[in-house]
């Protein structure tokens, strides 16, 4: 073999085993000797050095690939294909490097010495720096001259349609993007290329979580973490990508956690074009988290580094990031003081206004509408009609989504003092929505054979549409408490609340008749409702629909904060001083504290007595923001009654199915407790048909797949930041409240005997999060009107068995969840515990 | 510390170099974080508690306790959705009179304890920290300052 066959073979070799093909070019190397031009051996020379850049490339040290391409250029004097060769490898590398610009000079360098296959391959390298610079149609029309020319290249016929995967999914056509990737894979992984492969499935997550299937995206995330172990800087722009999808899927937090780990190393990879992209992320990540000042100063990191790549097209993105969050910050201050204040925000609408001019310049026209929307409404709290009229005019007339569309005109009604006809614009768009989604959902079946796709069509509804939908929704609701304000329709609030819920989940809002007709047994529904800091609950029962301003929300949260840290302390048994005699005024003090929550949340008129409840009858709670977090069986109105909190009021309308045979129970007791070993014996001695599963994640999984009722006594631990990440210890590591999204079925029941199982943070009402979130979440969407109980607080070890003993021996007598909860906690005096969800129908006692 | 910083500070305390502008303002900016004539509380160890369901103590993660003249101030924060909640008492109970200040360097929020001396103060943005407990006739005790991270 010559040292040029040799030299080739380690170009062939990079992709598949780059520490292999860094060897072989080595040899060469050490045969042609170098630097520099080597005469005859300048040829291997030249091909050899550039089979050590991709080697480095795959390697993940961009900045080694781009000096030694350098060099096979030097060395390759004289060989204008080999020269033109480097130049086509080093276009991808330099626009990595964060010149894309610079990439595409070298490539028209290039394209002179290039012909047949060569030129194919050079536009699936020209792809790369052409979705760097957002130009999406034009890398995506290269890519498909490559993948129609490169058939004996799998390679570059691999790269050609990972790229073009790419650029469809900015381009928002997730079908064919997923075909791509999918076709990518396979061609990839025929060829032995697997980590392209890995590359191709590593962008699934991507694409999955862009279109709301957070499920897909957090399996495939694993999956792809696990292979790309060795590549720091692919793993660092998959965590990127992935965390992009949860920034979509409203997991902000979570994202914040990838995207902390991902920009460091993106940084020590020299990866500078996938930096500032990483850094806007996270901006918008902590924006969307509401932590406006990290996020502008982040935000501003990017939009300077971008401007030093000169990524023009990208430069009104990150100043919208900055915009919005100097906005956020405007709006979380002091409302305006003075002309001065005023000044600064309407110079603020102008350079709203200004952008959203350049984002449609640029070729990001949703971006665009939305910003504009932001303008408007803006201009209209500041009182310039005229501004705001000019840009809901342009909204109305060019967006291209009827959802926006609508939302400008909506507006525009409620400009004019017309609330029914604003009201009814914004159904008309919500309602866009739901036909787009659903004919998403018809085609969907047809571009991707994989079963995981087949929830795309209603979770891309969620993500395109799931921003603008949300601020419309809201805009819905501020306009039905308004208008319930002038004429007492405390339904239509009602409604619209159910809306934002139901947006952010993805799902249908459920419909309500007039007078609302709650099934039998329902009892009481109370919905929280808030604009701004003002708090309003709209309670619904059988004598119909009420509507009560509560006063302010910040209050209501400090409140349930202390009495959260109150009982903390008293489970934790730490009080302060001698806490025996502590422990009854500290009981006392508790009890005033819920007493004076109670007044404010529901014993004033318009709530529970009115509603036409029987005394003691069940009362679902549909709480919002941080009230998620409060005992509500602890406040004196709901003592002893069934309480269900859930995150919208689709489980309260629905009919109970009626007692079906003894449900199948597992228990299961986890690691390093005391009682939860007797805990698990106890539910398994009390039912019928029950029996105890070991505490491996493997056997919870399965267990959740069988059970009808599963206990699970062990060590919990949320973690506020991530709710996703909250986890339960088992015996071979945790189970993560994530795990669950991928589980085929979700039993009626779940018990969370451990600390902090029920706690949850959601960036938005109706996301479902933490470790019961996602146990209800992922149970409607296999179907099941699932309850979870679990505690808010931390739970005793040795209470927990207690109460847990009285609650499955009610629960086997036939009594529903939330019933026996209620009984059970009224009679130990056990605090703390919680039933979400669907609480209210009973088992059958078999 | 390093010979080079030594001479560094060295020269800038002996007038040979200005001081930064930022330096200068940050100490101004400092000085303004005191509480005049107030009682600092010392750090005092809380035990792990035993007996609850949350692995290693982490139920207890964010908790703090400070003591001075008499008084206990229990502390504990958590970051939800970017804003920081802080949550604790005063004991024993300072009584109707008194306020507890929940201060952030540029943001403080003053609350009436509860009749246990319980208060709470959520919405403030994530970073350093203290309480003052205000009781009158009495010296204002304030804990040192803490640092919750976002």
């Amino acid at each position: 073999m010559t040292p040029l066959d040799r030299a080739e073979a380690a170009v062939r070799l990079s992709g598949t085993d780059p520490r292999l093909a860094l060897a072989e070019a080595r040899a060469v190397l050490g045969l042609t000797g170098r630097p520099g031009p080597a005469g005859a051996y300048g040829e291997a020379a030249s091909v050899a050095l550039r089979a050590a850049a991709l080697a480095a490339r795959e390697l993940g040290d961009l900045e080694l690939a781009g000096e030694r391409l350098e060099e096979a250029i030097a060395a390759g004097k004289g060989f204008p294909r080999r020269v033109a060769q480097a130049r086509m490898s080093l276009v991808t590398i330099r626009a990595q490097l964060g010149d894309p610009e610079g990439g595409l000079r070298l490539a028209d360098l290039a394209e002179r010495d290039l012909a047949g296959t060569d030129l194919a391959r050079l536009g699936v390298q020209r792809s790369v720096a052409l979705i760097l610079l957002g130009r999406h149609e034009e890398a995506a029309r290269h890519c498909d001259r490559a993948v129609g020319l490169l058939d004996d290249d799998p390679r570059f016929r691999a790269g050609g349609l990972l790229n073009r995967g790419l650029a469809r999914t900015y381009l928002e056509r997730y079908g064919e993007a997923e075909a791509d990737l999918a076709e990518c894979a396979r061609v990839a992984r025929s060829a032995g290329l697997d980590h392209v492969a890995m590359l191709a499935e590593g962008n699934l997550p991507f694409v999955a979580a862009r279109r709301g299937d957070v499920a897909a995206a957090f399996a495939r995330y694993r999956a792809a973490e696990a292979t790309l172990f060795g590549y720091p800087e692919r793993l660092a722009a998959m965590r990127t990508d992935f965390a992009e999808a949860l920034v979509a899927a409203r997991l902000p937090g979570e994202a914040r956690t990838l995207l902390e780990q991902a920009v460091p190393e993106l940084v020590a990879a020299g990866a500078q074009a996938a930096v500032p992209g990483a850094r806007l992320l996270l901006a918008q990540a902590a924006l969307l988290a509401g932590d406006a000042t990290p996020a502008e100063t982040t935000a501003r990191t990017a939009l300077a580094e971008l401007d030093a790549q000169g990524r023009t097209a990208w430069l009104p993105l990150a100043r919208e990031v900055v915009l919005r969050a100097r906005l956020a910050r405007a709006a979380g201050a002091a409302p305006p003081a003075g002309p001065g204040a005023r000044d600064g925000l309407s110079g603020l609408v102008t350079e709203l206004i200004t952008c959203a001019d350049d984002l449609a310049a640029c070729g990001w026209p949703a971006a665009s509408a939305a910003l504009r929307l932001t303008a408007a409404a803006t201009a209209v709290r500041l009182g310039l009609i005229t501004h705001a009229r000019a840009q809901l005019d342009l909204v109305a007339a060019g967006a291209t989504r009827p959802l926006v569309r609508w939302h400008a005109t909506a507006m525009r009604h409620r400009l004019d003092g017309d609330l029914d006809l604003a009201l009814a614009a914004a159904a008309r768009g919500i309602e866009a929505v739901h036909d787009a989604g659903t004919r998403a959902h018809d085609t969907a079946g047809d571009t991707a054979g994989d079963a995981a796709w087949n929830t795309a069509g209603d979770a891309e509804v969620r993500v395109h549409a799931a921003r603008p939908a949300e601020d419309l929704a809201e805009f819905g609701r501020e306009v039905a408490l308004d208008r319930a304000g002038r004429t007492g329709d405390a339904q239509s609030v009602l409604e619209w609340a159910e809306r934002c819920r139901a947006v952010v989940r993805g799902t249908a809002a459920p419909t309500f008749r007039t007078p609302v007709a709650p099934p039998a047994g329902a009892g009481i529904l109370v919905e929280l409702v808030r604009r701004g800091d003002d708090l309003f609950a709209v309670t619904a029962g059988p004598e119909g629909c009420a509507l009560r301003a509560l006063g302010s929300y910040q209050a209501a949260v400090e409140a349930t904060v202390r009495i959260r840290y109150g009982l903390r302390r008293r489970n934790l048994r730490d009080v302060p001083g001698d806490a025996d005699a502590h422990e009854g005024a500290a009981g006392a003090a508790a009890a005033h504290e819920l007493s004076a929550l109670d007044r404010v949340l529901l014993s004033g008129p318009g709530t529970l007595a009115c509603a036409g409840s029987p005394p003691g009858g069940p009362v679902t709670v549909v709480p919002t923001g941080a009230l998620c977090t409060l005992p509500w069986p602890l406040l004196p109105s709901l003592r002893g009654r069934p309480v269900s909190v859930a995150a919208d009021a689709t489980g309260w309308l629905a009919p109970r199915p009626g007692p079906a045979g003894a449900p199948e129970v597992l228990s299961v007791a986890g690691p390093g407790l005391d009682h939860a070993a007797a805990e698990a014996d106890m539910v398994a001695a009390v039912h019928t048909r029950a029996r105890r599963v070991g505490a491996t994640r493997a056997q919870v999984l399965r267990a959740l797949e069988r059970a009808d009722v599963l206990h699970v006594a062990a060590h919990g631990m949320f973690t506020p930041r991530g709710p996703m990440l909250s986890r339960i210890t088992l015996d071979d590591g945790p189970l993560m409240a994530y795990d669950l999204l991928t589980a085929r079925r979700i039993p009626r029941l779940v018990v969370l005997s451990a600390c902090d199982a029920g706690m949850a943070h959601a960036p938005v009402d109706g996301a479902a999060l933490g470790l019961a979130g996602a146990f209800l979440d992922r149970a409607a969407h296999t179907g099941v009107a699932g309850c979870v109980v679990a505690g808010v607080v931390p739970v005793r070890d040795d209470e927990a068995l207690a109460l847990m003993t009285l609650f499955h021996t009610l629960l086997a007598e036939g009594r529903s969840p939330a019933e026996a909860l209620a009984r059970a906690s009224e009679k130990t005096a056990v605090p703390g515990f919680v039933g979400f969800g669907a609480g209210d129908a009973p088992f059958g006692t078999g | 510390m390093r010979e080079e910083y030594l001479l560094a500070a060295l020269r800038m305390g002996a007038g040979a170099d200005p001081v930064p502008e930022g330096v200068s303002a940050a100490a101004r900016a400092v000085f303004g974080l005191r509480v005049p004539g107030g009682v600092p509380a010392g750090p005092v160890d809380v035990a792990v508690p035993r007996g609850a369901r949350s692995a290693d103590g982490t139920a207890q993660a964010g908790v703090r306790r400070f003591s001075a003249d008499g008084l206990v101030i229990d502390v504990e924060t958590a970051v939800s959705g970017g804003r920081m909640e802080v949550a604790g008492q005063v004991s024993p109970a300072p009584g109707p009179d008194a306020r507890i200040e929940v201060r952030t360097p540029h943001i403080g929020k003053v609350r009436v304890p509860s009749g246990s001396g319980h208060f709470a103060v959520a919405g403030l943005p994530p970073g350093w920290v203290s309480v003052v407990c205000h009781r009158p006739g009495h010296a204002p005790v304030f804990t040192r300052w803490i640092h919750v991270g976002p």
